[in-house]
């Protein structure tokens, strides 16, 4: 047994624990569970789940046998420096999506950053991915640094950093709105909010396969684990007094993005800005403070990285093979990769947010959820949502339908054994997700309701 | 026997794409048909328990959303509406995948082809079975991702690919605005079973409210776009550009009624609202008519029946608005089958005359293919609304509830804007007679204008294509006849709870109108089947016609080119928005704005800064030392100021 099983076999080990953790979850009870606590030195650190923790538990783990089975075939020097990203950074998110302690955040929020760049910077093979890896770290360090700024604020008021403290403690008006911008800015770069959001597209066009689908898959919902387990619970007037300033950055994004998506010639790009409107969307959803949006949110975090995830495989497939992602050299591919193509296009139609996807549950219960605070808000939804019907349809059509162009690209493979077994999980998680949302629901009403009463 | 309607359609689409290698093209067509045969045997029993027994059936199901007080169930309801519905979609469905089994022969994808009419039908009938909104627009978006599916069926033809994505986004706009109704239904009301719809928009509102227009007008919205109203209508033509049996299955048939099935549907929120029915009024004959006009001047045969169905749909928005929900849905019902009859027809020249589609190059086919030359007449006397044929019926009833309409709001100051939309819809019936006859005389009784191949290649399709139009035919004949009592009859309680009318809004005094207005509609369209006879037949009449100095350059294309909508949208609303997602927030914003006070900018200025602090360090002794004194000079005079 060589490294790739067995990086493989931990993998779904701990897919299968988190089955197990779902399996046991008691979704009546609202505190946390499966509490444990670290003790170093004189500090004690907690940890445990919550039913949106265990959303994305089961989101992260999901993704990660998929990473491995997706090189399994390829053979590469740093391969072994790859499994070690990634397995670290599959520690580093499980650590954070079930700890209880504002130090033990920041210091992974941090070092998720370390597999990201490695990933970036040494697998990929173009002289901007330099450029990509300065702007991702640049981004996310300044505003952890206000997020540190933070914490010791925080630390030095209370006298603990443990987020169940948090919650309870009380702060004069201008310290809690000062706060609540630190904050903010360190999450908002990871969602990514509107003038934060150029990263995304360069770190995803020069990231390996793998490496985006995390990024598209978990990092982003980083950010809006961060806003749901930290700040909406803890600074709940500062929240309500800042909602006009996310829905204003939130709104522009969501079209903006969408408009620039229909100019791109790089499929990845194409995919990364949709992602930057789809969780744009979410947040728009998540600022709502009530359970429709707050659900449909969560939802949409759910769905859209399981779609991105799963286009993110695809594109990566037709990289493998011709070592291009730009749009112009690729049309009327149906005609040689049939199978392909049905997996394309089920996985655009959840981009679309067609209903039976759990994409269109999440959007419609976003809408029903914004429609409390302003009627003009779900204008601009509704033209988000719009316009990414028409660059998915646009993307989907440009590089299945239409003639073969036998100048530039003279063989084609459809999918492999490996790549079809690996796509269709993807497939049967939208429907099912889609179609009987209830598994889900039931986990996390109970933490979505402790944030918004 | 009730869901077996929704599972024998969906097994009929997933065996062919699964099993459809190893089965062979023969044997899947024969399944697929037989399954929707199935299907409609199963709705004439639905039909019987339902409507003549009057018995409707409610089933629920498991959940799909389940938040603390918004709840929505999978739950289906089969009452008269819906069994109306599911007669005629899967009598035309049946007669479609039948005449596709040889329309299609020659086409090495026919198995997928018969797999997505079937995935097809089984959105539709979720569509109209549906017991909530919710499930509605499972159907809704459903019917419209088959329909890409289907006109992009040749995939490789860019006109294909153009107007499939066109028909998509056209249909969004319209389930955007459906989505924001159903929206503010669960802000206010909290539900979007029909159930409790029925009950709370009643005692929560009274006429005129407020909410309840911007709920009707969104629903309106969403009713526009997938029927190809005036507004949301380009799609409709275009979308001839799939294969015959999908323009008579969708853009006759199905699809397209989906919209009036949603006004019909939600008659208890457009009861009373009666502004928006005045729009619905406005929409509906303005389509009519433009569509008419526009139909007259095209030269395809596809595009001239695909702009009556956009007319013919008009006037069911027209029967909707003046609360004949009953006779909107018997001209649905009846309009299908000569539709659907009309372009089965149209496939069948087209595929005898070796996919000739232009019009004007065919002609003398009376002689040579007289089957299709009986069909097109039967379904063209319908169309235009000869005595006792199916169309009478229906198309005359409309236009007296209509007079009725106007007459009853004569004295209102709106009441010439309504006598003129009286009026459109009378000219776009002599449309409607034009463009028949123009059909008629110029593909089969003129002289023969085509090719020497079309004669010499002529291919007589084979009893499978000849028996659905038969049947079709057999049904456009007797159809009107058969079920005009039954559906618009005064006292009929055929339609029980499923369409709500208010009291005072009811259409019964049509019957005692004057003889000479129910006869309106006869008078033109047999004045205007003469005048075009001796026009085009005799010599008198072309000698007039040649010598009219008139210049129709103009007027032609402005007809042809569908009222200038096309360029209209292509240029002054698509592009100005590709050129600003480009130059303003691709170039300006993300690459210059953004980038110059984020990290290109400030890792210039820094680097900048440090080439300027690196001055200082030059290495040379008299340098520090000027510095020196000049930091001494400035310290020893901030000393003396501050004392």
């Amino acid at each position: 047994m060589n490294i790739k099983h067995f990086t493989f076999l931990s993998s779904l080990v701990l897919y299968f624990i988190t089955a197990i953790l779902w399996i046991l979850f008691d979704p009546y009870q609202v505190t946390f569970q499966f509490l444990f606590s670290v003790h170093i030195l004189e500090w004690s650190f907690d940890f445990g789940i919550d039913g949106i923790s265990l959303v994305f538990l089961f989101l992260t783990t999901f993704f990660m046998p998929f990473c491995f089975l997706f090189s399994w075939n390829t053979k590469s020097i740093n391969i072994n420096m790859y499994y070690i990203a990634m397995l670290a950074m599959e520690l580093l998110l499980i650590c954070i999506f079930i700890t209880l302690d504002l130090v033990i955040f920041y210091i992974f929020f941090e070092a998720i950053l370390i597999p990201i760049f490695i990933m970036i910077g040494l697998q990929g093979l173009r002289a901007r991915r330099i450029h990509a890896a300065y702007l991702l770290f640049f981004y996310t360090l300044v505003g952890s640094m206000f997020m540190l700024v933070a914490i010791i604020s925080i630390y030095l008021h209370t006298g603990s950093t443990s987020i169940q403290v948090l919650w309870f403690s009380e702060f004069s008006t201008i310290r809690s709105n000062l706060l609540w911008l630190a904050f903010f800015f360190a999450f908002a770069t990871k969602v990514p909010i509107y003038p934060f959001h150029i990263w995304l597209p360069e770190a995803h066009v020069e990231a390996p396969t793998e490496g985006s689908v995390i990024l598209a898959g978990i990092l982003l919902k980083l950010g809006t684990y961060g806003f749901l387990r930290i700040l909406l619970p803890s600074f709940i007037e500062s929240t309500i007094y800042f909602i006009p300033l996310v829905y204003l950055l939130a709104s522009i994004a969501v079209i903006y993005t969408s408009l620039t998506t229909l100019r791109q010639i790089d499929i990845k790009r194409v995919i990364a800005y949709s992602s930057v409107s789809h969780m744009n969307l979410c947040i728009l959803g998540l600022f709502s403070m009530n359970l429709l949006g707050v659900t449909g949110s969560i939802l949409v975090m759910l769905g859209h990285g399981i779609v991105s995830a799963g286009l993110f495989f695809l594109i990566g497939m037709l990289y493998n093979r011709y070592k291009t992602k730009i749009i112009f050299y690729y049309s009327g591919i149906v005609q040689l990769m049939p199978l392909y193509s049905t997996a394309l296009f089920l996985l655009t139609l959840g981009n679309i947010s067609m209903p039976l996807t759990v994409n269109f549950t999440s959007e419609f219960l976003i809408l029903c959820g914004l429609l409390e605070h302003s009627i003009y808000l779900l204008v601009f939804a509704s033209i988000g949502i719009f316009l990414g019907t028409a660059y998915s349809m646009w993307l989907y059509n440009r590089l299945v339908f239409g003639t073969l162009k036998t100048t530039y690209i003279k063989y084609y493979k459809d999918m492999n054994r490996i790549e079809t077994y690996l796509i269709i999980p993807f497939i049967i998680a939208m429907l099912l997700f889609g179609i009987y949302p209830k598994f889900l629901m039931d986990m996390f009403i109970p933490g979505v309701l402790n944030i918004i009463i | 026997m009730y869901i077996l309607t929704l599972i024998l359609p969906l097994l009929s689409c997933v065996l062919p794409l699964i099993l459809g290698r190893f089965i062979g093209r023969f044997y899947v067509g024969c399944s697929t048909t037989i399954c929707i045969l199935c299907t409609n045997i199963l709705s004439y029993f639905i039909f019987y328990e339902v409507c003549l027994m009057h018995c409707p059936t409610f089933i629920d199901s498991i959940y799909w959303i389940d938040l603390l007080g918004f709840e929505v169930r999978y739950s289906f309801l089969y009452d008269s509406l819906c069994s109306v519905m599911l007669i005629v979609i899967t009598t035309i469905s049946l007669a479609a995948h039948l005449y596709s089994i040889e329309y299609m022969n020659s086409d090495p994808h026919q198995v997928r082809f018969m797999s997505y009419l079937s995935l097809f039908t089984f959105f539709m009938i979720i569509l109209v079975s549906s017991n909530n909104l919710l499930q509605l627009f499972i159907g809704w978006e459903g019917v419209g991702i088959c329909s890409y599916l289907l006109i992009n069926f040749w995939y490789t033809r860019i006109q294909a690919n153009q107007a499939a994505i066109k028909a998509m986004l056209v249909n969004k706009v319209s389930d955007l605005g459906l989505m924001i109704g159903f929206a503010i239904i669960v802000l206010i009301i909290g539900s979007l079973d029909f159930d409790i719809l029925k009950t709370t928009i009643y005692s929560y509102n009274t006429i005129y409210s407020t909410e309840t227009t911007i709920i009707a007008a969104l629903l309106l919205l969403g009713a526009v776009g997938k029927s190809a109203q005036i507004g949301l209508h380009t799609w409709l033509p275009d979308a001839m550009e799939g294969p015959t049996p999908v323009s008579s299955l969708i853009h006759a048939a199905t699809m397209v009624t989906a919209g009036v099935f949603l006004l019909v549907r939600c008659s208890f929120i457009f009861e009373y609202v009666p502004n928006v029915l005045l729009v619905t009024f406005l929409i509906g004959s303005l389509t009519s008519f433009f569509a008419a006009s526009t139909g007259l001047f095209q030269n395809d045969l596809k595009k001239v029946i695909a702009y009556s169905t956009c007319s013919q749909l008009g006037y069911m928005f027209v029967g909707c608005s003046v609360s004949g929900y009953q006779i909107a849905m018997f001209h649905l019902s009846n309009h299908a089958f000569f539709k659907a009859l009309l372009f089965l027809t149209a496939g069948y020249i087209i595929h005898a005359c070796s996919s000739e589609q232009d019009m004007r190059k065919l002609g003398g086919l009376f002689k040579i293919l007289p089957f299709a030359y009986t069909m097109i007449a039967i379904a063209s006397i319908s169309l235009i609304g000869i005595p006792f044929m199916s169309g009478f019926y229906s198309k005359d009833v409309i236009l007296e509830y209509v007079y009725l309409y106007v007459n009853n709001n004569s004295s209102t100051s709106i009441s010439y804007i309504l006598l003129g939309l009286y009026w459109s819809a009378l000219l776009s019936l002599i449309g409607t007679t034009l463009y028949s006859i123009k059909l008629i005389a110029l593909t089969f009784l003129n002289q023969f204008n085509g090719y020497k191949h079309y004669i010499t290649n002529l291919h007589y399709p084979s009893i499978i294509m000849v028996l659905p139009l038969f049947i079709l035919s057999i049904y456009s004949i007797f159809i009107g006849y058969i079920s005009k009592d039954m559906m618009i009859g005064i006292g009929t309680d055929f339609w029980g709870d499923s369409i709500f009318v208010l009291f005072n809004n009811t259409n019964i005094y049509s019957e005692f109108l004057p003889t000479y207005i129910k006869l309106t509609p006869f008078f033109y369209s047999m004045y205007f089947i003469l005048l075009s006879t001796i026009i085009m037949h005799t010599s008198i009449g072309n000698k007039l016609i040649f010598n009219a100095k008139i210049n129709t350059k103009n007027l032609y294309m402005f007809f042809n080119q569908k009222w200038y909508f096309d360029k209209l949208i292509n240029e002054y609303i698509a592009l100005p928005v590709f050129k600003f997602g480009y130059n303003i927030t691709y170039k300006l914003l993300d690459k210059g704005i953004i980038e110059t006070f984020g990290p290109y900018g400030i890792a210039k200025q820094l680097t900048k800064n440090a080439m300027f602090l690196n001055k200082f360090q030059s290495g040379l002794l008299y340098h520090y030392a000027g510095l020196v004194l000049i930091f001494v000079i400035i310290f020893i005079t901030l000393l003396l100021l501050l004392k």
